[in-house]
């Protein structure tokens, strides 16, 4: 998905980022280790005056297109539902249960890593144990497709199995999307951008990475439940 | 005893490669140009499609030899295949609704001036805004194409209705891989209209200057905030749809074609299916989209007139509101194009004072620009001409507006070349209209002169009589029942009155896409020949006239500007003259006044 970009540059030339002095109105502490603020002399000053690197106002933007795809797909689901007698709902792999319990553990992971890094901790360990968990996740999602696939369940099977496929299958492009962002922090400072810092980008992904257990936790929920 | 660093002088420099500078850029002002460049590129490619539908409605039995050599299989034997006037139909209006009145408003100008206006240096994401134009290119790219593939480009209007548009070239030869790549097309471009609204908003919200607080914002950035707001709301809706359509036709499922259908003689293996849901969907992206289209040319003419009057916008907070009301509103009327599908009539109901409440706001706009022009030294430029030429269009085609809101009268009107004529009113020509006003306004700026304005008043006045000539014969001929992509009218008796008509207004638009050569002609030359222009030729009082024409790489020379004043300080008494720039020192209104 295209907005998952937002992870993957969230943090900018001096020039973009270097500080915009104005009133504070995010009320959010400052930005996490100093990420971001990077404001080249001339440019404007430094960007520590209390308000959140524009990678993180951008990250909770960049949420709302993303809500707003799953809503209508979810709304669809609703509405399908509701349409001809073919809805055929099949079990779900038992897999998805021990899914959703890695995907929420590597959210507490993570937050440990952001912590981590904002004090300037060990964070990398943490980063490449959430990562880990992030590509267990999706490694969980396609056994979980490939079980189905093996009943002889496809997308083509009945309304139901192909909401099934769309909903995982959306998600864990998004999620694939948060890999990439942790990666970032994991492989630093060999993958990285100028004047940017892993606190930031764990901070950002972070961010995103909650959002989608989240969304996860409302997906499983419906597939599991309003069947 | 500490010593006292002196922050260097900061020079910031473009990139010096070409590609990096003008092609695969950063920088906003480029992208903007860009967005600008590829909306010119399909407006013309969508006029000349309007033109051979034109033709088509004009001389339904007509040959054309030479149009045979171009379209091989659209005009074979000279005549135009009713495939191909719907291709065209589907072309003109997808390319149109997207890649014109999307792009240029939102994408050029508002790339351009919006980081301007507020104080910034750039966008928020440079690479993420590059990304944007580039993703919506190919997707452009990829809309094209679709003429050039098997089976021709896609029949199924620029709302794609399933089933048909779910089923492959059983429904028509377009509705094979053309289908597909519309599909992909539109997809790519919600892409890069996300991205695209994801920077606008960061950067009002994280990115302006000392000074700029929201209430000294222009109702430019207001316009292209909200505009931003729709699409990162909307889009996402219709890339949504666009996915479970190309699984219908590409993944055997069946999210939208029902059970039991029979289509050219053959009966269709999906089950179930709701084609509503489509309609559902695509209409809770489309209304906004309508939105999109015409709030930065709301934004922008209000700024011009309020420059050419010299005289404070009439109700800025009003405005403010206004604007926020239609953005909001949009999201709920979506059902106003559905009163046909069967739908409830209680929720036809609901749906119907929903849409006539945005009456109200618009009204508000109207009488505040009207306000605006009260007792005021008007300037009779271009851009001024173009802006009221605006409101006249927003006028006319949103009092037919109210005529289809109401559910009695659309269960007539529904798909007539009444609505034919009422959209293209409002949400094509005053959008256009928004845009030529913007260019007219902005191009000294872009591009460092003056486009010509004896030729640019000529080209307004042509244009002005001939899109009123092609679009309010429309509307009778809706009033007659004429249903909207017919491809020849004269096949249905009742239809015959409707033949002189259509003579009429494709006479008319041949006229006014012949008067737009004016302005392709002065865009050419003024860019190389026109006068040059100064840092503030309009005496306006906006940031982006506080530098040279262009601006310099990253806007501003030296340190940030500080902004002390409101957007509109014109005529305010008592100052030295009749306009204070934002920037001006906080003494350069007299004491009491409030900016």
């Amino acid at each position: 998905m295209g907005t998952d970009s937002a992870i993957l540059d969230p943090v900018l030339p001096d020039r973009e980022i270097g500080g915009r002095p104005p009133g504070d109105r995010s009320g959010r502490g400052p930005g996490g280790g100093g990420g971001g603020n990077g404001g080249s002399p001339g440019s404007g000053g430094s960007a520590s005056g209390g308000r959140s690197p524009i990678a993180v106002t951008g990250m909770w933007i960049a949420l709302a297109p993303i809500l707003m795809l799953f809503l209508a797909f979810v709304s669809a689901y609703i509405v399908r539902q509701g349409v001809g007698t073919d809805w055929n709902a099949v079990a779900m792999p038992r897999v998805l249960w021990l899914n959703t319990a890695i995907l929420g553990i590597s959210s507490l992971v993570l937050e440990i890593a952001r912590r981590q890094a904002r004090a300037g901790g060990a964070h990398r360990i943490w980063a490449s144990a959430a990562f880990l968990l992030g590509i267990a996740f999706v490694v969980g999602q396609l056994l979980a497709w490939r079980e189905l696939r093996g009943a002889g369940v496809s997308i083509a099977s009945s309304p139901y199995s192909s909401f099934f496929y769309l909903l995982t299958g959306a998600h864990a492009v998004h999620v694939a999307g948060g890999i990439l962002g942790l990666l970032a922090a994991v492989l630093w400072p060999q993958v990285g951008w100028r004047n940017s810092s892993p606190a930031l980008v764990l901070r950002v992904t972070a961010i995103y990475w909650h959002f989608l257990g989240v969304l996860w936790l409302g997906l499983f929920f419906l597939l599991q439940f309003r069947r | 005893m500490a010593v006292q660093h002196q922050p260097a002088v900061h020079h910031p420099e473009p990139p010096s490669s070409f590609l990096r500078r003008w092609v695969f850029s950063t920088d906003h002002k480029v992208i903007g140009i860009q967005y600008w460049g590829l909306a010119i590129l399909a407006v013309i490619v969508g006029m000349t499609l309007s033109a051979l539908m034109r033709l088509q409605l004009a001389f339904p039995t007509g040959t054309w030899p030479t149009l045979a050599k171009i379209f091989k299989t659209g005009f074979a034997g000279g005549v135009m295949a009713p495939e191909f006037y719907i291709s065209l139909v589907t072309m003109h209006g997808t390319i149109m609704v997207f890649y014109v009145l999307t792009t240029a408003p939102m994408g050029g100008f508002g790339n351009y001036f919006l980081p301007i206006q507020l104080g910034a240096r750039d966008m928020a994401f440079p690479r993420i805004n590059m990304m944007s134009f580039w993703v919506t290119f190919v997707a452009f790219l990829v809309i094209l194409a679709a003429f050039f593939v098997e089976g021709g480009a896609p029949m199924g209007g620029w709302t794609a209705y399933p089933p048909l548009s779910a089923l492959g070239t059983i429904a028509g030869p377009g509705q094979g891989t053309g289908m597909n790549l519309w599909i992909i097309s539109i997809a790519l471009f919600c892409i890069g209209s996300l991205l695209g609204a994801l920077n606008f908003l960061a950067t009002t919200l994280g990115m302006r200057t000392q000074g700029m607080s929201l209430g000294r914002m222009p109702l430019t950035v207001w316009a292209w905030f909200t505009t931003a707001v729709l699409a990162l709301l909307s889009f996402p809706v219709l890339m949504g749809a666009g996915i479970l359509l190309l699984l219908d036709r590409n993944a055997g499922t069946s999210f939208f074609v029902p059970e039991g259908l029979v289509v050219s003689g053959k009966m269709i293996d999906h089950k179930g299916g709701s084609p509503l849901l489509w309609q559902h969907l695509f209409w809770f992206f489309g209304h906004p989209e309508v939105y999109i289209a015409i709030l930065p040319g709301m934004g922008a003419t209000s700024q011009i007139l309020s420059v050419f009057a010299r005289k404070p916008i009439f109700g800025y907070r009003a405005m403010v509101g206004a604007i926020f009301a239609i953005g909001l509103l949009g999201f709920f009327v979506w059902g106003h194009h559905m009163f046909m599908s069967g739908m409830n009539p209680a929720t036809a109901i609901a749906f119907s004072l929903l849409t006539l409440t945005i009456g109200v706001p618009s009204a508000m706009k109207t009488f505040n620009w009207i306000g605006t022009l009260w007792g005021a030294q008007i300037r009779f430029t271009t851009a001024m001409l173009f802006s009221l030429g605006f409101v006249s269009l927003f006028v006319s085609g949103g009092v037919t507006g109210i005529f289809l809101g109401q559910t009695s009268i659309d269960l007539f009107l529904h798909d007539t070349y009444f609505v034919v004529g009422h959209f293209h009113l409002i949400m094509g020509v005053a959008a256009i209209f928004g845009m030529f006003a913007g260019t007219y306004y902005w191009f000294p700026k872009m591009f460092g002169r003056h486009l010509n304005e004896k030729i640019g008043r000529i080209h307004f006045f042509l244009t002005l009589i001939g899109v009123y000539c092609i679009f309010m014969p429309m509307h009778a001929q809706g009033m007659l029942g004429h249903p909207r992509r017919y491809y020849d009218s004269t096949s249905y008796e009742f239809l015959k009155p409707a033949q002189e008509m259509h003579l009429f207004i494709t006479i008319a638009a041949l006229f006014t896409i012949t008067a737009q050569l004016l302005f392709f002609i002065n865009l050419l030359w003024s860019w190389k020949k026109g006068a040059r222009a100064g840092k503030n030729p309009w005496e306006a009082t906006t940031l982006e006239w506080i530098m040279e024409s262009p601006p310099p790489f990253e806007n501003f020379h030296g340190p940030d500007p500080v902004v002390h004043h409101g957007p509109y300080e014109y005529s305010v008494p008592g100052a030295k003259t009749d306009y204070i720039m934002q920037t001006d020192p906080p003494d350069a209104a007299p004491a009491g006044h409030r900016s």
